[in-house]
């Protein structure tokens, strides 16, 4: 009788402790919510911590899976490639054309260049990376890479691929990183449209063709204009190929982004620092770590140097 | 009189679930194409647990579905806790009715199956406009539960014909195996 009702004990007891760890999983679950709707970086801290520990099994299982998915698409090739042979033909010959241009506006560009060589040039380092894994969901366009932060990732960085831009980095991991695709709602990336150099906002529509934002006027873009990045606000560098205006109508323009998304399998993270800025006349002949005024070493009292000036007595 | 389940056998279908449950996590989210016009994946997760979970109700508690859904929130990259919330409540309601779904045969439980994807599909939508978030084009969220629903089939296929799970006597814990009738 008492072994009875000190089961019954256990029992109730148990209940009660799986009611309380729901409730508190809902509090969490409601809590990340929230948190996640204030972009609060708390939650993508979390997500990475939680990348970088499934990095190794998302890779067991994306690797062979991205194979099966990439042999059907060659084999639904395989079965046009008559008209993609003869499609490459006129292409080729297009882009001879295109190579003799090339070569010598190469040749321009190089005795400008000798002539104007004033301006220090960005530096760009890349590193690059495999994507492991996409959202899944209709509710967000993002990617994990396997590189992170211990491969010099930084958080904001653009990435590209062989074709164009493909994001930008939202998250950064030790060992993965998190990129917001293009077509991302949450995407803005500042362009420009050339040949008119009109300047926009590239905003994503969780749709194949981003919309260009807060451009002033139509007038001057066309279907067919390249877009590029601007490189205002110094995150990303100018001149990185976004792709081509793909519609104009009255309500804005819609941008047929040059990536590849269709198979993304390797991208470049780019490690970019803006050009020199100079803003003061140290910068000007030194970097700016040593134009910065050096510590004060730990000298005796009456030798260490004050604001008016040390040596007046 | 039937024999109480022995505790090991149910935390022995628990792991079970945690571990299709994760692999189905896995699968989710391998990156097939990166078009934000591609076929979204299926909710691998949700017919994994609903199927489970109507074969051996006892075997997936409620924590466990939530902690398999954040951890398909967060790795995923779409609202952390808003899938986990959803899955919840899904599976729970699917509960409730469990033992009348069951009863009635494979076809009543896909109309089921399909009634739920659709209403969690509708509830995502209403959360995200009420929190002022970007909706994704309906045509896609429509495409996505259909997905699913095709999914479901498939894992009903493969757990129950080629796993045998299937719905077992109270006083039989097995999961795996053929269930005595």
């Amino acid at each position: 009788m008492a072994s009875r009702d000190r089961s019954d004990i256990g029992a109730e007891f148990g209940r009660i402790l799986r009611r309380s760890l729901m409730i508190a999983l809902i509090g969490i679950c409601l809590v990340m919510f929230i948190l996640w709707r204030a972009d609060s970086p708390r939650i993508e801290r979390i997500r990475m911590g939680l990348v970088d520990w499934a990095t190794p099994t998302v890779e067991l299982t994306a690797n062979p899976l991205g194979t099966a998915s990439h042999m059907i698409d060659d084999f639904e090739n395989f079965t046009r490639v008559y008209q993609h042979n003869t499609a490459l033909r006129r292409e080729i010959q297009r882009l001879r054309a295109w190579r003799e241009a090339a070569q010598q506006l190469e040749r321009e560009n190089a005795q400008l260049r000798a002539l104007n060589n004033l301006r220090l040039a960005p530096r760009i380092g890349f590193v690059a990376g495999e994507v492991i894994a996409d959202s899944g969901s209709p509710f967000a366009q993002s990617v994990l890479l396997n590189i992170g932060a211990s491969d010099g990732v930084g958080d904001g960085a653009a990435a590209v691929d062989g074709e164009g831009l493909v994001g930008r980095v939202v998250g950064v991991g030790n060992r993965a990183s998190r990129l917001l695709l293009l077509t991302d709602f949450n995407s803005r990336v500042p362009v420009k449209v050339l040949p008119s150099g009109r300047r926009a906002v590239l905003s994503g529509q969780n749709d194949d063709a981003p919309r260009l934002s807060f451009l002033e006027t139509m007038n001057g873009v066309a279907p067919g204009d390249r877009v590029v990045t601007s490189g205002d606000g110094g995150v990303f560098p100018p001149d990185l190929l976004v792709g081509l205006v793909a519609v104009v109508g009255d309500y804005g323009a819609r941008v047929q982004v040059s990536a590849d998304y269709e198979r993304l399998e390797f991208v470049r993270v780019l490690r970019y620092r803006p050009s020199t800025r100079i803003d003061t006349p140290g910068g000007l002949v030194l970097p700016e770590a040593a134009a910065a005024p050096p510590p004060l070493l730990d000298l005796p009292p009456d030798t260490a140097p004050t604001a008016n000036g040390g040596d007046d007595g | 009189m039937a024999e109480r389940v022995p505790r090991y056998h149910r935390w022995a279908n628990a792991l079970v679930l945690l571990g299709f449950g994760w692999l189905a996590i896995l699968l989710q989210l391998a990156p097939l194409s990166g078009l934000a016009s591609a076929p979204p994946s299926p909710d691998l997760l949700f017919c994994v647990a609903a199927f489970l979970l109507l074969r051996r109700p006892a075997s997936t508690p409620a924590f466990l579905i939530v902690i398999l859904g954040l951890l398909r929130d967060l790795l995923g990259g779409g609202p952390a806790g808003l899938g986990a919330l959803v899955l919840l409540a899904a599976l729970e309601v699917l509960r409730l009715y469990a033992d009348l779904i069951r009863r009635r045969g494979f076809f009543v439980e896909l109309a089921a199956i399909a009634t739920l994807v659709l209403m969690m599909s509708a509830f995502q939508v209403v959360v995200l406009a009420l929190a002022l978030t970007p909706i994704p084009p309906l045509d896609r969220i429509a495409m996505g539960a259909l997905m699913t629903i095709l999914a479901y089939i498939g894992v009903a296929i493969l757990f129950r014909w080629v796993l045998r799970i299937r719905p077992a006597p109270e006083d039989n814990g097995m999961l795996i195996g053929r269930a005595r009738r």
